[in-house]
């Protein structure tokens, strides 16, 4: 346990002095399990990692569905997702920041990534919002949050890396993302009417759509609900497994990207080239993270909570509420999909023996990955931000993000307090 | 949050990074569009004609692979790999450019170590004779290829270190 | 002076081949030792099932199980006990396999960088399908079949059958949506993958379709640091003993699996002379080809499979 301990506060001291994480994490792993088993098999255990990692068939879903999420970017499907939001939201108070919200939803829909839907959402929602006078704060807020929706509603990069850690059936945690996805949305409509209440400027009236225009707006956004119906629709019939809905998702979007901008080779090669190195980052860190959770296997770390955990038989609830204190913690000053890499190995062995679904598990993280998206100091949506928008400083996001914040603490609430939210539509899956 | 900068002081291969990036780019994404289509492929096969297509899953696995570490290189030119930005104002400024060089040291190291594994690795997978289940592919020329990748990967890195602090002091945060 | 060694496995501590089988032989091994000797099972797996051998060769873990078909190519001798047809109890196949393998296949040393303390095979591999019943060639023709991997491959395609190689855990998902119409698995994993619901109908292939060759082996370099009392008393245990012990428990989880199946609608068939014969004439051209691998190696790979197939019936017939 100490060990392990001491590793973890050198890796986090190695990350602060800007080695990159993952090599942060693969250098402590080595010399820990160096230590704790011997040179050579630690020089061994790197080759092993590196080798199985590249060569997975089940993680070939990562570069797939990230590849879809471009597709569907270029091909240009947020614009009609906002028009549509638009329509019925925009002549409400903070209705533009309300549409907002509800198409990153429903870009979520079809997309894996939380930085692809804010970056997206960025470029279509801050400009109608600029016009109206919306304030920097709102606008920007309601495009950082509303982007984190992207790894809940499934299909998720990082419900894909949690299924993958714990082997919990990817399939089962996408179904179960989608009414909490709807209570997200919900909370988050809700932030934006209390912001607006509150400040009554921060988001003025847009116009009123006629009931023909909302019409024919709706009539546009039916490419997502393809996407959206085949793909999780294929997973939840069980056509498909997860992995082969994540290549038809992407065939999908390549379809679409055709229909809509005809055939552009350079286009579609630059796509293809940022979806692999994008792939590449994340599985840098993966390897590294992998190293590390070997040298944490070694240390006997995870027995020992497990054996901590039995004094906890009678309030559980403590351990949960604990682990989730942690991940807020962490999720200040981690890159979340690192934070998902280095912490689910540690927590989940935990939260099984106590005799919590993992697959609600899984949402819970997510949902506490998202939280950590948008916090200060660290947000990763909130950099994104900055630089589709370098006019908006980082204080002013941080603080229109604020709301969103106490909305995504709220819906934590409810989704502990209710487990079956998350666990309804499960037991349905083929 | 760096990895949204590009580099800063010019190309750091000089005129030969536009053509290795254009080499190592199309490669990639001639992958990456090869794994999509497969998965494609193999579940129509499965539907329409009865028969998936033989060995996919053993296909799918190299081409991860040749993805993976192909996009490495890239990756390290781009200045994509995940760094925390949250301190570097409070470095010294005096402890800085050698922290460069350590952060690149270390860096090239982490990424030298795993391309020899993987070397010494592809050598027992040719002693070894193995191959894959149902093609009976050989798979050490792959984790060759894969090894001499992650050597590309650190010698970049290692190169890094004549380049300006990316950083500058000034962070993201 | 004690030793604590350490013990890697890809399944579950429930599975019968963690629990039963490895920690099973720990435990004989602290008795044989007098607790000289002691294991911990590590919280996860070392490796990927594939990479479990290379983890053991390098030290990552002390002690393993695992399959040798995982990696194709390697360990080419061992498919001498996945043939059809060559017994009806994993506790003679077992101890018949480890007496014919180190007597002809030792010197060829494919187990380098090991010591191989045991080797065993499940139970008679047989026929699970969800809708098509199996009593001829023409019934399993273009079937999609999930397998593992090893020899049940090339027998799935000499068949004229699909093999579906997909991850173990996804096992449940192909067969309920379809994806896959069937399944090759020995009695006691059909009910240990839940997959019960899912299967009509069940063929039971006399001496079994295929079987899979399972190896216990530990590193090395710890082995040859243990005083030799100790080393000692961990052969006793091992070897032909440990194929003993672990195909008892495996004879055992077969029989608990078929009542299982037995309770349920599940339509269960005996192959007749007739498909059995149909399945050999396809199959046999696969023990031709090992033949000429054997003899390649200097193994006269006839005459090996012929005393194999000997033994086994003379421990069944006890
Ligand atoms: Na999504
Ligand atoms: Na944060």
């Amino acid at each position: 346990m100490q060990e392990a301990l001491i590793a973890f506060a050198v890796m986090l001291g190695l990350t602060f002095l800007r080695l990159p994480i993952a090599f942060s994490m693969a250098l402590v792993g080595f010399c820990g399990f160096a230590y704790l088993v011997s040179f050579n098999a630690a020089l061994s255990m790197v080759g092993s990692v590196a080798f199985e990692t590249g060569m997975s068939y089940t993680l070939s879903i990562v570069p797939l569905f990230i590849l879809m999420g471009n597709l569907v970017t270029r091909a240009g499907l947020s614009a009609e997702l906002y028009r549509v939001s638009y329509a019925f939201l925009g002549h409400r108070r903070g209705g533009l920041a309300m549409a907002t919200v509800l198409a990153c939803g429903g870009f979520g829909a079809v997309c894996g990534s939380s930085l692809a839907t804010a970056a997206t959402m960025s470029k279509v929602a801050m400009p109608s919002m600029r016009k109206y006078g919306y304030s920097d704060a709102l606008a920007a807020g309601s495009i950082a949050a509303g982007g984190t929706l992207g790894i809940l509603i499934p299909p998720s990069v990082v419900l894909v890396i949690y299924g993958i850690l714990t082997e919990t059936n990817i399939g089962k945690l996408f179904i179960a993302g989608i009414l909490p996805g709807l209570v997200a949305i919900a909370c988050y409509l809700a932030a934006v009417a209390v912001t607006v209440r509150i400040d009554a400027k921060a988001g003025p009236r847009g116009e009123r759509v006629s009931w023909h225009e909302r019409m024919v707006a709706i009539g546009n956004v039916w490419g997502v609900l393809i996407l959206f119906l085949v793909v999780i629709g294929g997973i939840y019939g069980g056509i498909f497994t997860p992995t082969e809905a994540a290549g038809i998702g992407a065939g999908g979007g390549l379809v679409f990207l055709l229909l809509r901008k005809g055939f552009d080779w350079r286009e579609l090669r630059t796509i293809l080239i940022e979806s692999a190195i994008t792939t590449g980052m994340i599985f840098t860190i993966l390897i590294g993270a992998l190293i590390f959770a070997n040298f944490i296997n070694m240390t006997g770390m995870p027995t020992e909570l497990t054996g901590y955990a039995e004094y906890f038989r009678e309030t559980p609830i403590l351990v949960i509420i604990a682990i989730l204190a942690i991940y807020v913690a962490l999720g200040c000053v981690l890159e979340s999909m690192s934070m998902i890499l280095l912490t689910v190995p540690m927590f989940y062995p935990l939260v099984a023996h106590l005799g919590y679904d993992l697959i609600w598990f899984g949402i819970i993280v997510v949902v506490v990955t998202e939280i950590s998206m948008i916090t200060p100091p660290v947000g990763l949506n909130v950099f994104v931000l900055r630089s589709v928008l370098p006019d908006v400083p980082t204080k002013t996001v941080f603080r229109g993000v604020m709301p969103f914040i106490v909305a995504d603490i709220v819906r934590l609430g409810i989704l502990v307090a209710f487990p079956a939210i998350s666990l309804y539509l499960t037991q349905f899956v083929k | 949050m760096s990895g949204l900068s590009a580099n800063p002081g010019g190309p750091l291969l000089g005129r030969w990074e536009k053509p290795f990036e254009m080499l190592l780019g199309s490669a990639t994404a001639l992958i990456l569009a090869c794994i999509m289509l497969l998965t494609c492929v193999d579940v129509a096969g499965r539907y329409v004609f009865s028969e998936p297509v033989p060995g996919a899953l053993e296909v799918t696995e190299l081409m991860m692979g040749a993805l993976i570490f192909a996009s490495l290189p890239m990756v390290t030119l781009r200045n994509q790999q995940v760094t925390i930005d949250l301190f570097s104002p409070f470095i010294p400024a005096a402890v800085k450019p050698a922290l460069h060089v350590l952060i690149h040291v270390a860096s090239g190291l982490c990424m030298g170590v795993i391309s020899w594994r993987l070397w010494v690795k592809a050598g027992q997978m040719f002693e070894q004779g193995d191959t894959t289940a149902v093609l009976q592919l050989k798979v050490w020329p792959l984790v060759y290829f894969m090894s001499a990748l992650a050597a590309v990967t650190a010698a970049i890195l290692i190169l890094m270190i004549r380049q300006k602090d990316a950083a500058g002091g000034s962070g993201e945060v | 002076a004690q030793t604590t060694l350490t013990i890697s496995s890809w399944l579950p501590p429930s599975h019968i081949i963690t629990k039963d089988m490895l920690m099973g032989w720990a435990k004989e091994v602290e008795t044989a030792t007098q607790g000289r000797v002691k294991f911990r099972l590590l919280p996860k797996a070392v490796a990927s099932p594939p990479g479990t051998f290379d983890a053991v060769r390098d030290g990552l873990a002390d002690v393993s199980i695992s399959v040798h078909g995982y990696t194709p190519g390697r360990f080419p001798m061992t498919k001498m006990a996945e043939f059809p047809f060559i017994g009806d109890s994993s506790e003679a196949i077992s101890v018949a396999y480890w007496r014919t393998y180190t007597k002809h296949m030792a010197k060829l040393d494919e187990h380098k960088g090991l010591v191989l303390l045991g080797l065993m095979t499940h139970g008679p591999g047989q026929i699970y399908m969800t809708k098509q019943k199996v009593a001829s060639l023409a019934d399993v023709a273009n079937q999609k079949i999930r397998v593992g991997g090893g020899l049940v491959v090339d027998i799935t395609k000499a068949m004229g059958a699909v093999p579906l190689l997909k991850p173990a855990s996804e096992t449940y998902e192909i067969m309920k949506s379809g994806i896959a119409d069937g399944i090759f698995f020995p009695k006691d994993s059909v009910p240990a993958f839940k997959l019960v619901p899912l299967v009509n109908h069940m063929t039971v292939v006399p001496g079994g379709l295929y079987n899979v060759s399972f190896g216990l082996w530990m590193n090395e370099a710890k082995f040859k640091g243990l005083p030799k009392a100790d080393q000692d008393a961990i052969l006793k245990v091992s070897g032909e003993h440990y194929a003993r012990m672990a195909g008892k428990v495996w004879d055992r989880e077969d029989a608990a699996g078929l009542k299982a199946m037995e309770a349920e609608k599940i339509i269960i068939r005996t192959a007749s002379p007739e498909f059995v014969a149909e399945i050999k004439s396809k199959t046999d051209p696969l023990e031709q080809a090992w033949y000429n691998e054997a003899k390649a190696k200097g193994i006269d790979g006839a005459a090996v499979m012929a005393e194999f197939r000997a033994e086994i019936k003379k421990l069944s017939g006890k």
